[in-house]
């Protein structure tokens, strides 16, 4: 039981040190871009082009379907040349593919954007930009813009708490882009008329509050809280949490506490949308981890395929094992290079063999590691036990769903149990006989 | 996609397909266990220092009769074999430390055969074991010649077991002329009579078994043993400072404030090495943090009142038993409140005593 850790938190290496201090590089877009439908939480997109057509960079290539879920727009002005099934991360989704003719012609801005904007305008304008939550979860942003009419939102908490490993991008975007960010807040507030606005920093990343601090000279309701670098820091409860004391009811939105909360780049997004009437095209992502030789942190357009910014990193001075879309405690693996930068792609890790040989799995020692690192409180390993042995019922009493999947447990565990892949299988497990008790 | 000539692309790359989390921090369990090892190293050298080669000797058997047992056991019920794991090899040099002076092999022998087949194999072997293995065999031996004493030589049960204690403090040579400090101070007295050994002697550690068995003569080796699993974040410091808190706390008191009485309870006896290296056992300590709280608690308080009692003046053992069989329903009201909801999940924890025979363990069904 390592007493740092009753702080509910892991303590993984930052390994940010080799971008910490790279300024954001914008790249061309390469020939090749990939859309696929799905670029957010929720619902995939419908294809609304043909193949053949041309499109411009803020066209629609998909349209949102249902209420939670977001629209997909082309980054790039060019023709459609093929709408296809491809594997994105694990599931299969239809993808429009565009040949980029290199021009960058861009649809017209959105008229009704401005310095004077009607607030019920505020959702739909961030709704016609495409913009998602940028810090990974990809929740649609208007969405969290719409809270129900009997709630009460009083408190802004913008997401700097970067906590993932090798991520830089958030802190690049703070210290490059700290007026936009402080100017989407602007918007935001004037839609909810705040009482407070937090800014949720982790403390090896100074620069940022330093910038953000400047950008919001004279605006009191903003307070930059510098919190201690910790996993998983930047998880939106545990922020919150630490922000304002609040806890999100299980089940329930941090609406439900009075709170909107979302990541410092999806700011800077809303006042590009709302004020100048920009869609979201483009995101900054870090390549990173042993492999690349030259890391860096790229201003990127949506759809570029992974493999196109391998080589503008230096291409590899070590083989890569495991390309990691996101971080390594709770990205996803990838085996295929077309797969694009999407609006959730804070970064991309590389790991070489060595950074991830397994070790052999043993006993349960009970040391209760598991249990004083999870930002939730729950007993991996009697989840995990439970799991193991079918007792699905019992997996679930112990509160299984309630799992945020930080993957801090089988980080932590001595024994090497796989803490968190028994915890997702009981999860599926649960929903299947749920669906069948339905 | 690979057509661009010199593009680097990850087709050209042997690339795994994984779940999350991919980086996992650098111990395993093998890890902790061979910290424990090397902080008992210190006890260890102070028991030889003061009786001599056999506490090498005995906590050399004792080490090999474990690792043997366990390994021997496992290949007989045809289970992986886990001694590699290196916990046999810390329950052995538990118990060789618990020994008194001048123990014969043969007992250390059965004692460790005990604590191993019994306590720990039998339920299922590591992290099963509801009681710790090597506090049950210092227990056997202790009740050992109580129980031959009270129904072969028909005494009553309390003498016999204040001769049983007296001889994990003590050698047999020793009882009438010289007590040890803890026989002394205990039964029922509530200051420290006069003659007995000073302070610092207990501290410094003594020979002839003044302040305790073979690895608890030394109070000094103790408390560096101790600093050195919590420099090395291996157990929790809470746990050390609530045990023998809370023992000093209730000394303190029954005594009338007086200090010193307090201190001998301190360094006699096994209160530092059970506090060191028993109470922070993870296999049968608590596994919730409020449970991790109450065990050394309830392990203090029940030290205390043996010791007061004047039953036995060693409660250490019988107090971590105890608690030991207690916990699993403490750890059950102890859950930790998950975020975001307002009660305790309500669900026993899994924890039923023929859990570990009955129902099947994955990871050694699979071998």
């Amino acid at each position: 039981m390592r007493f740092k850790t009753v702080q509910k938190a892991t303590f993984p290496k930052h390994n940010k040190s080799r971008t910490h201090n790279k300024a954001i590089e914008k790249i061309d877009a390469p020939p090749i871009m990939v859309f696929p439908m799905s670029m957010h939480l929720g619902a995939p997109a419908k294809p609304v082009v043909s193949v053949g057509e041309r499109v411009k960079s803020g066209t629609m290539l998909g349209e949102s379907q249902g209420f939670i879920s977001a629209d997909i727009l082309s980054s790039v002005s060019g023709e459609v040349i093929s709408i296809e099934e491809r594997d994105i991360l694990g599931a299969v989704y239809t993808c429009v593919i565009v040949k980029n003719d290199g021009q960058y012609l861009e649809e017209p801005y959105f008229s009704e954007a401005g310095n004077e904007v009607a607030p019920e305008m505020v959702p739909q304008l961030i709704k016609r930009a495409g913009i998602t939550g940028m810090g990974g979860a990809t929740f649609p942003t208007n969405v969290k813009m719409m809270p129900p009419k009997d709630k009460t939102i009083d408190t802004i908490i913008l997401n700097g708490a970067e906590c993932e490993p090798y991520s830089t991008s958030d802190l690049r975007t703070m210290i490059e882009y700290a007026d936009e960010i402080i100017e989407g807040v602007r918007v935001i507030d004037s839609v909810f008329n705040v009482d407070k606005v937090y800014i949720g920093i982790e403390d090896n990343a100074k620069e940022a509050g330093e910038a953000l601090k400047k950008a919001a000279e004279g605006y009191d309701k903003v307070e930059i809280k510098v919190l201690e670098a910790k996993y998983p820091q930047g998880s939106e409860k545990q922020l919150i949490e630490n922000c304002t004391g609040r806890q999100v009811p299980a089940g329930g939105l941090p609406a439900d506490i009075g709170c909107i909360c979302s990541n410092v780049g999806t700011f800077q997004q809303i006042y590009r949308a709302v004020r100048l009437g920009k869609p979201m095209v483009e995101r900054v992502t870090t390549i990173s981890g042993t492999p690349i030789a030259d890391p860096k942190n790229l201003l990127v357009r949506l759809g570029t395929p992974i493999d196109d910014l391998i080589d503008i990193c230096g291409g590899f001075k070590e083989a890569p094992r495991k390309v990691i879309h996101g971080g390594p405690m709770m990205g996803k693996t990838i085996k295929d290079g077309a797969t694009p930068i999407s609006k959730g792609t804070t970064h991309v890790t590389f790991l070489t063999a060595e950074e991830v040989s397994a070790e052999e799995r043993i006993d349960c020692i009970r040391c209760s590691e598991c249990i004083n690192v999870c930002p939730v409180s729950l007993q991996p390993i009697l989840i995990s036990n439970a799991y193991e042995r079918g007792e699905i019922e019992k997996a679930e009493q112990l509160g299984a769903m309630d799992c945020i999947e930080c993957g801090n447990c089988s980080f932590i565990c001595p024994s090497k149990i796989p803490l968190l892949d028994n915890i997702r299988k009981a999860k599926t497990a649960i929903r299947q006989n749920v669906k069948a008790v339905q | 996609m690979s057509t661009v000539k010199g593009k680097t692309t990850l087709a050209d790359y042997d690339l795994v397909l994984d779940n999350s989390p991919h980086i996992f921090e650098k111990w395993s369990s093998q890890w902790i266990m061979l910290q424990v090892i090397i902080a008992m190293m210190l006890p260890l050298i102070a028991g030889i220092w003061f009786f001599g080669i056999q506490t090498l000797t005995l906590t050399s058997v004792a080490v090999i009769t474990c690792v043997l047992s366990e390994y021997l056991y496992e290949r007989l019920v045809r289970k992986r074999v886990t001694i590699t794991d290196l916990s046999a090899v810390v329950t052995g040099m538990l118990i060789g430390l618990s020994m008194p002076n001048g123990a014969s092999w043969f007992s250390v022998v059965f004692v460790s055969l005990f604590a191993i087949v019994v306590i720990k194999m039998i339920p299922g072997g590591i992290g099963k074991n509801r009681f710790n293995p090597a506090v049950g065999g210092r227990i056997v031996y202790l009740m050992a010649p109580w129980v031959v004493n009270t129904f072969v030589a028909g005494e009553d049960l309390i003498t016999s077991a204040s001769h049983a204690e007296a001889i994990t403090t003590a050698t047999p040579d020793d009882l009438v002329a010289a007590a040890t400090p803890l026989y002394y101070i205990s039964s029922g007295a509530d200051y420290v009579p006069e003659g007995a050994q000073t302070l610092g002697n207990l501290f410094l550690g003594n020979q002839g078994g003044w302040g305790g068995s073979l690895g608890e003569t030394s109070s000094l080796a103790l408390l560096i043993a101790m600093a050195f699993l919590i420099i090395r974040r291996i157990i929790n410091p809470k746990i050390p400072t609530l045990y023998i808190g809370t023992v000093a706390l209730i000394m303190l008191v029954y005594s009338g404030f007086d200090f010193e009485f307090m201190m001998y309870h301190i360094f006699s006896g096994a209160l530092l090495l059970a506090g060191t290296f028993m109470v922070t056992d993870y296999a049968s300590g608590g596994l919730t943090p409020m449970g991790r709280i109450l065990f050394p608690i309830g392990a203090g308080i029940i030290t205390a009142a043996f010791r007061i009692s004047g039953f036995s003046p060693e409660g250490v053992g019988f107090s971590i038993l105890i608690m030991n069989a207690v916990i699993p329903f403490l750890d059950k009201i102890a859950m930790p409140r998950i975020y975001g909801h307002k009660k305790r999940p309500g669900v026993e924890p899994d924890y039923d005593l023929t859990e570990p025979l009955l129902k099947k363990d994955i990871l050694t069904e699979n071998n």
